[in-house]
């Protein structure tokens, strides 16, 4: 082949070549992530409302994972940093990151779902539709969740208000608003006939007034909602994100019933039930991972990882009636609501009977810390009980040589104690209304 | 999510370039040659013959390359007088003339010394194509095979380490088959991955590590598994200033490896075998170190003989039999002494036209404790051929095979380390730990790179070229906790299959004239597109119900499964313009366009240009005779990194709920305006030679800015979106100073001695990032923040460490940022940068009779400290040696005598700033001495044998650091982000003694 030749073969390559790249198309087209307008849809409302809930159980139980060492339901037994803290009392911004944005997470994404539902989907019968109610609800639950747990309200970014004082708001806003939520869910339940629905939506509003202080109307949505009723916060074991963390961490060693409480009952209260594991052996080891405490195994949420977490129950409402009594000072009506919560987990009558109104309120204390153990509402009860100067429980045993902070009171365990988790760092960091608020450096 | 990225204005572009490429095909080519021209080129030093090496007969367009004798000849030369110059890699290039008769063959013969600076070579990376050293203004670090002759290197990250002045690498994990991650010239930046771009024979690697393993916390890397027997050079580019035609992503820097091609000759055989072992020293803090306290520290002379005795049993791995029994091999050790062995083959060959190089190798080396494995084996075919007089096809392939058997360890409930240190407060039933070794990690990687490289050379002035490659890789990682397992009882299996396929394109022509005797004209222009497809599948299962044989996931009562799909799309073009003068000032100038999928729809275009200058200061009549040559140079340019595959998309993450059921959660709230962070890199420096070649060096400042960097910026949680966006608001500094220094102290035929240097020092800093606090790692109190390097060590750090007695813990305040820190004289809570500030590297090579070499390199890297939170975590499960009784006494307040210090260190719980210790360390990477036998020895076929003995990490000299190793951290490979480096539980680096037999033939 001489040279020219070869050029002239070459050349229209060289062409070829480049015309070959001009060619391309640049475009990509990847899955895996849903985008903004592919919610706007009919077929994206299930989707839509099973998020709401997934977000839900998603920090329920990370609450109440939190909450039950903080308050004495558990003996944190393991490795976090931030185990040791809780159990004294201390929660402190840089620790909740993590439960602040899960729980603020679920109200926004129930309380957008909602604006969704009713403004951006065509075809939507959003007027008593199931759904509807079932959004309302965990709207109203994750508020619910806001004013119990945490120290404020509901918090609004960017400039829609004004300055820090009105951004970070009384837990009342948070109660409020899960009350005007849930009074929508119960008008779109019974739209939709869903009477299961419907209860939820009075338990929760039960518990909302019970946060606001006002006893008349908690009693009222009480009394709609059934003993036996169960609203649970579901969990599986199809994936971590779906588990019960209280589960995973029960394996993890990382809590432990030992020197709680509850291990105070032997044999264990069938509401809040446990393995004395150096005792029985039955267990995966007999000291939490810290290596120092023993391992009492809780059984509420084990060995199943797809536990579910009870989020509204009558026994709840029963006891919220026995509180409403006694604030009214009728002892024995107070007595009998707590005796059919006994009743109905097959316990005998309290005994011997409260004899006056402040060993009821002892009573009281007591049932619901067994009634509601690990379920993530212990803490509003030491709140609401505390600011009240009322006696309660001594929260924690100090065991292992955890040694008290200078401001613990060995007495009650209560008066230098968290009893609510502050905002979150990354809100204090992220929210433009936050920069140099006192609830952020306080 | 679908986006077009302005194709009608990439095929404009392109049809342009190729119609300048028409135009300039026209070119009338050379012609016509006679006479015989034949020679040898030997190294001076050794008197090995070099092969492959390029031989050019000057002012003709006519070059060989010598064979497997190391000669050549050039037949049909002109006669009359001729010049003929070499140029091999790592040499000294030699010009020579000959008078070429019309009938006997004119004879060369070369001697070629080693050199470290070689401005006449040519080099090709970070340019638009190969072009003179002397030519480009900005450094390029090139490792040749000479370099690699008797180092025992087995990875990409041992070869880069300690011999490229600014590249640090930092290693992971000692358990077999683990990567590094190679930093040039620092992070710039904190989001997107900071791993230089890899090239292999022009062929783009995806270089991201395969998907990392959550119980064991490290990764191993496609990037690095090229075999070194089968590199013939690699040149190393640092930063933005020499990356500007490479584009977006390639800011970080780009390294390009060139393997061995055939040579014309009878075909070259070359073998070799290695047979070592690979062994684990003490592990943890030894007994007789001066912070194992004393027995009045421990306050028990029962306790500091506890901490002795804890010590000495390396935390019950190095000897488990008495403390923690369960479990305990009847060896009485964990440990073993690992085998590890190589063998390689390889043959190289060709005609004129004609050339192969085809390798094959298999090696295994075992873990320090079993069952850990990394098993590979490989080929390679390089073949080329040359069509024509100006044409040029180079076909090169290779497969690599790897099967790796792993141990958990790191951050894992599950970890071995973790457990065993812990004793009976791990998470092993009863403390027997031997049970973690029933749980198998598995992964099989598979590595294709295959590429087709044409050059089409009509004249001197115009070069073309065209690169098509395809990189494919495939990994399985498989997790497999058997029925009975102590952590899953009913059993579980995890397979995460990932597979990356990268086609890479690449165009590139040059045309050069000349404008009088004394100005050069040197255009350039190109184009290029790269596509990367990632597939990751990721299923798992659980509850197998009952005991058996191994089995698969359908065979869970639980499954789940995970798929995760990402295409990227790139293309680029540049434009260039070299202006020479006097063949001693080099102006260059260009600029490249770049578009890119995961760019917002609103930005469009990237734009990175570049400017850069050399000025050969030796080429001047006044310049002294010792000193050979001296080149200053300046450049600075532009590149950039592009954003994650959604990162600009408001999306939404599909999940389950309500026990298995499908529904959306919140994700990334998108920025349509996100771009590339960009990176501007001014770099000076000089480099040259003196004393006919026995001193060498190489110095380079330079100041890097990355502005628009892409930052991670908190979203206010109560509006949904939890997860951090990123955002382009950053500024990223990074500084610093390279040099390299080689001396031949010695240069002598029978007695040859060369000493190197490398140092470097890198100083980064956020300088802005919008007053965002990022913290990276809260366990490991890393985080970034504004004014400080990038990463770094945040806390309450002690005032006084010093202090004794009670009121000694005296703690800072933490600042936000620089300023703060500045102005509040409490604000002392920064310790130090998490990443390496400087490295060095000495090696040396003394060749005795032209036979026996003894060969080390030693590395020290430093400047850094590391959370140790493996002696944390230990301490307070009581174990820690140096916390021994010294815990129980700060716990009940008996602090007389203690230090501030030390009641922060065995606190019942330590706060993790106290335990960010130094990291600075010094190892000895290797020390070989190999012997080339007598030939006269060897049988009638064999060209050369070499035997050698070699040591790796023999010994390490970490005086601060009081942990296990300060380069076994957990998380330590990391794809997208700055990362952070901490202990956790991680496994130490372990020695190797090997020995090794080379034969050629």
């Amino acid at each position: 082949m001489t040279q020219k030749n070869c050029y002239s073969r070459l050349t229209p390559l060289a062409l070829a070549a480049v015309l070959g790249l001009a060619g391309c198309d640049f475009d990509v087209d990847n899955p895996g992530r849903v985008l903004e307008d592919d919610l706007n849809t009919i077929d994206a409302v299930d989707a839509l409302v099973t998020g709401m809930s997934s977000d839900f159980s998603e920090e329920y139980d990370g609450i109440a994972f939190l909450i039950a060492r903080a308050t004495d339901e558990m003996a944190g037994s393991g490795s976090y940093n931030t185990t040791n803290n809780f159990r004294r009392g201390i929660i402190e911004a840089e620790q909740v990151d993590g439960v602040w944005e899960g729980i603020q997470r679920a109200r926004w994404v129930a309380e957008d779902g909602i604006r969704r539902l009713r403004d951006d989907i065509e075809g939507y019968a959003f007027a008593g539709n199931p759904l509807t109610a079932r959004a309302y609800i965990f709207a109203g639950l994750a508020n619910r969740v806001v004013g119990e747990s945490f120290c404020f309200g509901t918090i609004s970014a960017g400039a829609e208000l004004g300055g820090a004082a009105e951004a970070a708001q009384p837990n009342s806003e948070a109660f409020q608003r899960a009350l005007n939520m849930l009074a929508e869910a119960v008008t779109h339940a019974q739209g939709a006939g869903n009477s299961t629905l419907e209860d939820i939506a009075h338990g929760g509003r039960a518990q909302a007034y019970v946060g606001l202080g006002d006893w008349t109307n908690a009693v009222i949505e009480a009394r709609m909602v059934s003993t036996g009723f169960l609203f649970e916060a579901l969990y599986d074991a199809n994936s971590v994100r779906e588990n019960n963390e209280m589960r995973n961490e029960t394996r993890r060693r990382e809590m432990s019933v030992f020197d709680t409480f509850a291990a105070s009952f032997s044999p264990p209260d069938p509401r809040a039930p446990y393995t004395d594991c150096p005792t029985t052996g039955d267990c995966n080891g007999v000291l939490g991972a810290d290596g120092i405490t023993e391992f009492w195994r809780q059984d509420k949420y084990y060995p199943d990882r797809g536990a579910d977490i009870p989020a509204v129950k009558g026994t709840e409402m029963r006891l919220i009636e026995a509180e409403a009594e006694l604030r009214n000072n009728n002892l024995g009506p107070a007595i009998a609501f707590m005796n059919e919560v006994r009743d109905f987990h097959d316990l005998a009558d309290l005994t011997p009977a409260p004899a006056d109104i402040a060993e009821a309120f002892i009573a009281l204390d007591r049932e619901r810390y067994l009634t509601l153990w690990l379920e993530g509402r212990r803490m509003h009860d030491t709140r609401r009980w505390e600011a009240e100067g009322r006696t309660t429980l001594p929260s924690v045993m100090f065991a292992n040589g955890l040694v008290p902070l200078a401001g613990d009171n060995l007495a009650t365990g209560l008066s230098q104690r968290a009893l609510c988790i502050p905002i979150s760092f990354s809100e204090c960091l992220s929210n433009p209304n936050l920069r140099g608020a006192a609830e952020c450096t306080s | 999510m679908r986006r077009a990225l302005s194709a009608s204005a990439w095929r404009g572009v392109l049809l342009l370039l190729g119609a300048v490429a028409l135009v300039l095909a026209t070119t009338t080519p050379v012609s016509a040659q006679t006479g015989t021209i034949q020679g040898t080129v030997t190294d001076a030093v050794t008197g090995r013959q070099l092969v492959g090496v390029r031989v050019i007969l000057m002012g003709t367009t006519f070059q060989q390359r010598t064979d497997v004798d190391g000669a050549f000849t050039f037949d049909n030369v002109t006669v009359g007088q001729r010049q003929v110059q070499v140029l091999a890699v790592g040499y000294k290039s030699v010009t020579a003339s000959t008078a070429v008769g019309p009938s006997q063959p004119s004879v060369l013969s070369f001697e070629l010394r080693r050199l470290s600076i070689v401005l006449d070579e040519l080099v090709v990376t970070g340019t638009a194509g190969a072009v003179r050293r002397k030519q480009i203004g900005n450094s390029v670090s090139t490792i040749t095979s000479a370099d690699l002759e008797v180092a025992a290197v087995t990875s990409l990250d041992e070869i880069i380490r300690g011999r490229t002045a600014g590249a640090i690498v930092m290693a992971s994990n000692g358990q077999p088959g683990m990567a590094a991650n190679i930093l040039l010239r620092g992070a710039s930046s904190i989001q997107m991955s900071n791993a230089p771009l890899i090239y292999v024979d022009g062929v783009r690697l995806n270089s991201a590590f395969a998907p990392e393993s959550d119980e064991v916390g490290s990764s191993i890397s496609f990037g690095l598994d090229i075999r070194p027997e089968d590199i013939e050079r690699v040149e190393v580019v640092k930063g933005a200033a020499a990356t500007t035609l490479y584009g977006t992503e390639a800011s970080a820097g780009v390294i390009q490896i060139f393997t061995k091609k055939g040579t014309a000759g009878k075909p070259a055989w070359a073998f070799s075998i290695e047979q070592g072992v690979k062994t684990q020293g003490h592990i943890g803090p030894k007994p007789g170190a001066d912070y194992i306290p004393t027995d009045a520290e421990a306050g028990d002379p029962a306790l500091a003989q506890q901490a002795r005795d804890f010590a000495a049993s390396g935390l019950f791995v190095n000897d488990c039999r008495e403390a923690d029994p369960e479990g305990c091999p009847e060896r009485g050790t964990f440990l073993r002494n690992g085998r590890r062995q190589r063998y390689n083959l390889s043959v190289r060959g060709g005609t004129g036209e004609t050339n192969y190089f085809v390798s094959g190798n298999w090696s295994e080396e075992q873990g320090v404790l079993a069952p850990g494995l990394a098993r590979d084996w490989g080929a390679r075919g390089n073949f080329g051929f040359r069509p024509s007089e100006t044409v040029s096809v180079q076909y090169n392939s290779s497969f690599v095979r790897r099967d790796l058997v792993f141990i958990p360890d790191g951050n894992n409930a599950e970890g071995f380390l973790l457990n065993a240190f812990r004793r009976q407060a791990g998470y092993t039933p009863l403390g027997n730990d031997a049970l973690i070794f029933d749980m198998k990690l598995n992964q099989a990687v598979d590595h294709f790179v295959t590429g087709l490289q044409t050059s089409w050379v009509p004249s001197e002035r115009f070069r073309q070229r065209l690169n098509v490659g395809l990189d494919w890789q495939r990994s399985e990682y498989t997790e497999e906790k058997p029925f009975g397992y102590f952590g899953n009882p009913d059993g579980a299996r995890e397979n995460d299959t990932y597979q990356s396929r990268n086609l890479t394109v690449d165009y590139a022509g040059t045309w050069e004239a000349s404008v009088g005797s004394s100005i050069l004209s040197s255009f350039s222009w190109g184009g290029q597109l790269y596509e990367r497809q990632t597939r990751r599948l990721n299923a798992f299962g659980s509850n197998f119900g009952l005991p058996g044989k191994k089995k698969d996931i359908d065979a869970a009562a639980n499954t789940s499964a995970a798929e995760t799909i990402v295409d990227l799309t790139s293309g680029g073009f540049f434009l260039q313009e070299m202006v020479g003068l006097s063949d001693k000032l080099f102006i260059t100038g260009g600029v490249r366009w770049d578009g890119f999928s995961t760019f917002g729809e609103d930005f469009g275009i990237a734009a990175y240009p570049k400017l850069s200058l050399s000025y050969m200061l030796s080429e001047n009549d006044f310049w002294p005779l010792w000193f050979d040559d001296l080149k200053l140079r300046a450049a600075l340019g532009f590149s950039g990194r592009a954003p994650g595959t959604f990162d600009a998309t408001r999306t939404w993450d599909a999940i389950s709920g309500d026990e298995g059921e499908p529904g959306v959660t919140p994700r990334n709230p998108g920025d349509r305006s996100l771009g590339p962070e960009k990176t501007k890199e001014l770099e000076v420096g000089a480099e040259g030679t003196a004393f006919n070649g026995r001193v060498s060096f190489e110095y380079s400042y330079y100041d890097q800015k990355t502005t628009d960097a892409l930052v991670a910026v908190q979203q206010v949680p109560t509006q949904g979106f939890v997860f951090s966006q990123l955002q382009n608001i950053g500024t990223i500094r990074n500084k610093g100073h390279e040099l390299a220094l080689n001396v031949t102290v010695l240069p002598s035929d029978r007695f040859n001695w060369d000493v190197g240097l490398r140092y470097s020092n890198n100083k980064s800093s956020a300088e802005d990032i919008s007053g965002q606090i990022l913290p990276l790692r809260g366990a490991a109190a890393v985080g970034i923040r504004e004014g400080f390097p990038v990463p770094s060590l945040f806390g309450p750090v002690q005032k006084t460490p010093d202090a004794i007695g009670a009121g000694a813990v005296d703690r800072c305040t933490v600042p936000e940022d620089r300023v703060e820190f500045d102005s509040d004289p409490d604000a002392c809570g920064f310790l130090g940068p998490n990443f390496p500030v400087w490295s060095y590297g000495i090696s040396t090579r003394l060749t005795i009779g032209r036979r026996l070499t003894i060969d080390a390199l030693g590395e020290g890297v430093g400047g850094n400290y590391i959370s140790l939170g493996t002696a944390r975590q230990t301490v307070r499960r009581n174990v820690w040696p140096e916390c021994q009784g010294v815990r129980d006494r700060v716990r009940a307040g008996d602090v007389d005598g203690l230090t501030g210090e030390t009641q922060g260190l065995c606190a019942r719980s330590p706060a993790f700033i106290d335990w960010g210790r130094k990291a600075d360390f010094f190892r000895l990477r290797h020390i070989t001495l190999a012997y080339r036998l007598p030939e006269s020895w060897l049988p009638g076929n064999f060209r050369r044998a070499t035997v050698s003995v070699s040591g790796k990490n023999l010994f390490l000299i970490a005086p601060d650091f009081r942990g296990l190793d300060p380069e076994a951290v957990d998380g330590g490979t990391f794809n997208s982000g700055v990362g952070v480096r901490y202990s956790y539980y991680n496994m130490p680096i372990p020695r190797d003694i090997i020995f090794k037999l080379a034969v050629d033939f």
